[in-house]
This record gives C-alpha cells, sequence and structure tokens, in this order.
C-alpha cells in the first residue's frame, strides 16, 4: 500500500477510535456525577432561597434558581444520580431476564417459536403506555420504577439474544463440544454466552438511553419519582409553569437529559461498529 | 386471501382478549393491596371503606370469575366504572378518541411530508452542509425528548413571539381558526421527531436507489432531473419508508401520550395518565385496553394492505 494509503487509513483507525472514546468519556462523567453528587452539588436540593427566586446564572446559582429560590444547577446534579441510576437498574433487569429467556428460546425449537411469536407482537406495543398501567397500581418508588421498565424490556433484549443464539448454535465450536459429550449448561457457558456477549452489550447501551427517556417521561407525567426528589423530568414539568419568567429551568435539565441520550446514542453506535461490524445499519 | 384475512382477525381477538385478561390480572401482579394504594398511603384508611372499595372492584371474587366477567364486559363495550366520579369508561374513551385522532393523523401527515422532503434533499445533495444537517437533525429527533422540544416550541411560538396560543384544545365545529392554531404546536412536536427518523430512512434509500443502473440509464436517455427524482428513484425508496410508518406507529402512541400531557389536550392518552394519577384503576384498564384494540387493528389493517399490495404474503 503507497504511503497515503497508509496515512488515510491511519485517519481512519483514529477516528473510529475517537467516536467511542469521546462519548465513553463523557458517560464516565455523567456516572461519576451520578455516584458522588455530592462532590458536585453546592447546596442542598431542597434549600430555599426565597429573596433570589426566578434568577438566571449567576457566579451564586451556576444554572439559576427556580420558583422556590432552590439552586438549579443542584437539583440537575441530583437529577443525574436518578436518571442514571434508574436507567442502569432497568437494564441490568431487563438483561438478566432477558437473557436466560432468550437462550432458552434459541435453544428450544417449539419455546423459541412461541417466544417468537409473542414477543414480536409486544415489542411493538409502545412501553410508555404500558408504564402507565402499571405505575396506576403501585406506589412510586425507585425500585418499583426500575422494575416496571426493566421488565417491559426484557421481551426486547429476550428476543436479540434469542437471534444471536440461533447464530450461534449452528458455529462449528458448539457442534465441536456436543461431539465431545458437554453437557448442555457448559455448553451455554463456555460456547454460547461469550460469544453473544457483542449484540447484548450493544443492545444494552441502546436500551439505557430508551430507559433514561422513559423515566424522563414519566417523571414529566407526574408518574415517576414523586417530590421532593429531583428527576430531570420533574424538572420540566415544573419549567412550564413560570416559562414566561424563565427559560433557564427549562434549558438546563433539558441540555443534560439531552447530552446524557445523545452520548449514550453515539456511544452505542461506536460500539456497534466496533464489536460487531455486521450490525452496522445504513446511512 | 379469505382464509388469511379470517386467520389475521382471528388472531387479533385472541389478542385484545389476552390484553383484557392481562389487564385484569395485573392488579394482582403488583405488590401491595390495590385498595389500600387506591385510597392514598399517606393515612391509614378504615378498613371497612378499604372492604368496600374492594368489593367495588370485584377484588374479592375468585380471580377466574373476576377475568371471565371483565372480558364479558369488554365484549359488551361496558370497560367499567371511573372510581372518581362514577362515569362509565366508555364515555370518557368516546369522548377522548377523536381528539388523539385528530393529533395523530395531522402528526403522521406532517412527519411523512416534512420527512420525505428532509430526506430526499439531503440524498440529492450528499455530503453537503443539507446532508450534515440532515444527520445531525435526525440524531437529536431522537435524543432530545419530545416534551423537552414541546415545551421549547412553546416558549418559542407561544411566550417570546406570542403567535399562537400555549395550549388547550377547541374543537373544530366551534371555532375553526382557534382550532387550527391550537393543532400546529403538538403537530409540530410529535411531527418532528417522527419525521427525523422518515428523513433518515428516506436518505438512505434515496441514496441506494439513485446508485441504481436503471437510474443512470434514465440520465443518459435524457429524462430531466425532477422526473428522475420523482418518478423513478422515490417510487422504490418509499416501500421501505412505507414499511417504517406503519412501524412507527407504536412509538407515536407513545409521543402522543407526553404532547397530550404537555398542551393540555383531553385526548385519549392524557385521560390514562390523569387516571392514573388518581390510581383511578377500572379507567386506567379500560383505556389499555382501548388503546391495544386500536394498536392491534391497525396492524391489522397494514398487514391485510400488505397482502394486498404483494399476494404472496398470504400464502405465508
Amino acid at each position: 500500500m503507497g504511503g497515503e494509503q497508509m496515512q488515510s487509513l491511519r485517519r481512519r483507525k483514529i477516528a473510529k477510535y475517537l467516536k467511542l472514546l469521546v462519548p465513553a468519556g463523557v458517560i464516565a462523567g455523567f456516572l461519576l456525577v451520578a455516584l458522588f453528587p455530592h462532590w458536585f452539588a453546592r447546596y442542598s436540593y431542597s434549600q430555599m432561597h426565597p429573596s433570589r427566586r426566578l434568577e438566571g446564572p449567576s457566579a451564586d446559582f451556576w444554572f439559576g434558581t427556580d420558583a422556590f429560590g432552590r439552586d438549579t444547577y443542584t437539583r440537575v446534579i441530583v437529577g443525574t444520580r436518578i436518571s442514571n441510576g434508574i436507567a442502569a437498574g432497568a437494564v441490568a433487569v431487563a438483561v438478566i431476564g432477558g437473557v436466560w429467556v432468550g437462550v432458552a428460546g434459541g435453544l428450544s425449537r417449539t419455546f423459541g417459536f412461541l417466544l417468537m411469536r409473542l414477543v414480536d407482537v409486544v415489542i411493538c406495543f409502545p412501553p410508555i403506555i404500558v408504564a402507565i398501567f402499571f405505575m396506576a397500581m403501585a406506589s412510586p418508588g425507585v425500585v418499583t420504577l426500575t422494575l416496571v421498565i426493566g421488565f417491559l424490556y426484557a421481551p426486547r433484549m429476550a428476543r436479540i439474544v434469542q437471534g444471536a443464539v440461533l447464530e450461534v448454535a449452528q458455529a462449528a465450536h458448539v457442534e465441536a463440544q456436543r461431539a465431545l459429550g458437554a453437557g448442555i449448561l457448559r455448553i451455554v457457558r463456555t460456547g454460547i454466552l461469550p460469544q453473544i456477549l457483542a449484540p447484548v452489550v450493544v443492545q444494552a447501551t441502546i436500551m439505557l438511553a430508551t430507559a433514561m427517556l422513559l423515566e424522563a417521561g414519566l417523571s414529566f407525567l407526574g408518574l415517576g419519582i414523586p417530590p421532593p426528589t429531583p428527576t430531570w423530568g420533574q424538572l420540566v414539568s415544573d419549567a412550564r409553569r413560570t416559562l414566561h419568567l424563565s427559560l433557564y429551568l427549562l434549558f438546563f435539565p433539558g441540555l443534560a437529559l439531552s447530552a446524557n441520550v445523545i452520548f449514550i446514542n453515539l456511544l452505542g453506535d461506536s460500539l456497534r461498529d466496533f464489536l460487531d461490524p455486521k450490525m452496522r445499519r445504513s446511512g | 386471501m379469505l382464509r388469511y384475512t379470517l386467520r389475521r382477525l382471528l388472531i387479533a381477538v385472541c389478542l385484545i382478549a389476552a390484553v383484557g385478561i392481562i389487564g385484569q390480572l395485573a392488579i394482582h401482579m403488583i405488590p401491595g393491596d390495590p385498595a389500600y394504594i387506591i385510597l392514598g398511603s399517606e393515612t391509614t384508611p378504615d378498613p371497612k371503606v378499604l372492604e368496600t372499595l374492594r368489593r367495588d372492584l370485584g377484588l374479592d371474587r375468585p380471580i377466574t370469575v373476576q377475568v371471565l366477567a371483565a372480558l364479558w364486559g369488554f365484549a359488551r363495550l361496558d370497560l367499567g366504572t371511573s372510581l372518581q366520579d362514577g362515569r362509565p369508561v366508555w364515555k370518557l374513551v368516546e369522548a377522548s378518541v377523536p381528539v388523539s385522532a385528530v393529533l395523530v393523523v395531522s402528526a403522521t401527515a406532517f412527519a411523512i411530508l416534512f420527512g420525505m422532503l428532509f430526506g430526499m434533499v439531503a440524498a440529492v445533495r450528499h455530503n453537503s452542509g443539507v446532508d450534515w444537517g440532515a444527520t445531525v437533525f435526525a440524531t437529536l429527533g431522537l435524543s432530545v425528548p419530545v416534551f423537552v422540544t414541546g415545551t421549547f416550541l412553546i416558549y418559542l411560538f407561544a411566550i417570546y413571539l406570542e403567535w399562537i396560543p400555549a395550549s388547550g384544545y377547541v374543537a373544530l365545529s366551534e371555532k375553526p381558526v382557534d382550532f387550527l392554531k391550537r393543532l400546529i404546536l403538538p403537530t409540530v412536536t410529535v411531527g418532528l421527531a417522527q419525521g427525523a427518523e422518515i428523513a433518515r430512512m428516506t436518505r438512505s434509500c434515496m441514496l441506494e436507489t439513485l446508485r441504481a443502473d436503471y437510474i443512470t440509464t434514465a440520465r443518459s436517455k435524457g429524462v430531466a432531473e425532477p422526473l428522475v427524482l420523482f418518478r423513478h428513484a422515490l417510487r422504490n425508496a418509499i416501500i421501505p419508508v412505507a414499511a417504517m410508518i406503519g412501524v412507527q406507529f407504536g412509538s407515536m402512541f407513545g409521543r402522543t401520550v407526553l404532547v397530550e400531557a404537555l398542551f393540555g389536550w383531553p385526548g385519549l392518552m392524557s385521560a390514562m395518565v390523569v387516571a392514573a394519577r388518581f390510581h383511578d384503576f377500572p379507567v386506567v384498564r379500560g383505556i389499555l385496553v382501548m388503546i391495544a384494540a386500536i394498536f392491534i387493528l391497525i396492524n391489522l389493517i397494514t398487514d391485510l394492505a400488505y397482502a394486498v399490495l404483494d399476494p404472496r404474503i398470504a400464502y405465508d
């Protein structure tokens, strides 16, 4: 290869790595804030400053204050923990539930067929409506919300896993293991699970973004984590009441939420390019 | 073809029944006493009141009876009675479905028009500023939540520019001009997000189609460029986009929930949200079954439409 071609190949490789590292770095930043909000918060999230209500950004209040004089920056910081925590928890539930069902579905023909039909129907239905249904009957809380969202996304994960298992089960090394007389659990553990890791990781990352949006949407509707705990969806909802007085109350939580989701999506896209180029979509 | 239709119809009915069953069973699946949750866990309600509520909801009967009673009710279009005001849920549904329908139809129309145009332009001016803008726009459309863009649009057009009222719904029959004014923002809010997905799909389909041999042939025959685009390229790019629109119905319903709540439209979805906030279980369950039925029917119609367009599907 000529020198120029080597250069452009190197450039493309660097770009590929950057596309992975930059979103990963930003997400790591969000996670840091989520895990240690007290390092970043400047006041208590419920602390009011009645003389300084509905102010814009200032040295004292970096994102301004809300209608009760509470520091928006602190509330956005605390909201990071809720949004990321619930999204991560829900995805964990979905992965744990979905992987086992998917593996079982991939390995058994009858169960797999039934599962495929059932899941295909369930998947198209908008999860937010089912979430509203469940939250109507439950008392709101972090655990309930995490379980409901996780339970809603488990079918999608099961579908992906089942497809991946079906592919892997045809592979030569699985056949070799069967020929050597390995038990089914061993085959699953050593032959199948490592191979499906890539699509599961990619799907989990994509799900992280949608789970976060779902939690924010539920909070916006008043069906998520109840006040006084600030969540981003709730902050946007509250901002509506004083929209004519302060756009900042919408801007900063909206920006935080959008940025978090955008970077998760970007991370998911570059993970997919990295781990499973066959899955790459056009455009 | 008839057999295919009947089979799909039967499946659809079974699915709706399944939703009804799950809807009734769900109240038992959630941990905690439903009557207690409905009456509020702030204060300890009187046990006698709890008992009356359980009886009203039919929770004291055996589960099979509950499920069968619910299904029999749905078949008769009896979706239950609201715990808040005692009105039949069906009346609420009747009043709110047209409102949601207006929003869904106008948002879909806007999304298709906007998305396809944008996608086409981006494909034609590949690798230009417009193309790059389209990619950014598509990513934003998927990432920025619909209630954030909606609130921002309210600020821009209702508060800052004062061109349109911020929220609320007015029936077409009462004040047509006001109705249209209040239709714009919700339509655009949902339509932009849907349109972003459509634009991305249109762009990639058009890019692929434009590379095909028959396009080069048409051009070398001297066919005018607009004709090449619209008659030849678009026709083939449209098929996957049409398929996508069918699939998008689910996410459209999801966005409609948030937008109806945001703009204060008394639609089916926001009725469900309001009922959910008050733990009005019969209303929430009834509306869920209704939404599921609508969703399943739409899927059925689109499936049958595909079978008409491509008869091979019927011989599944």
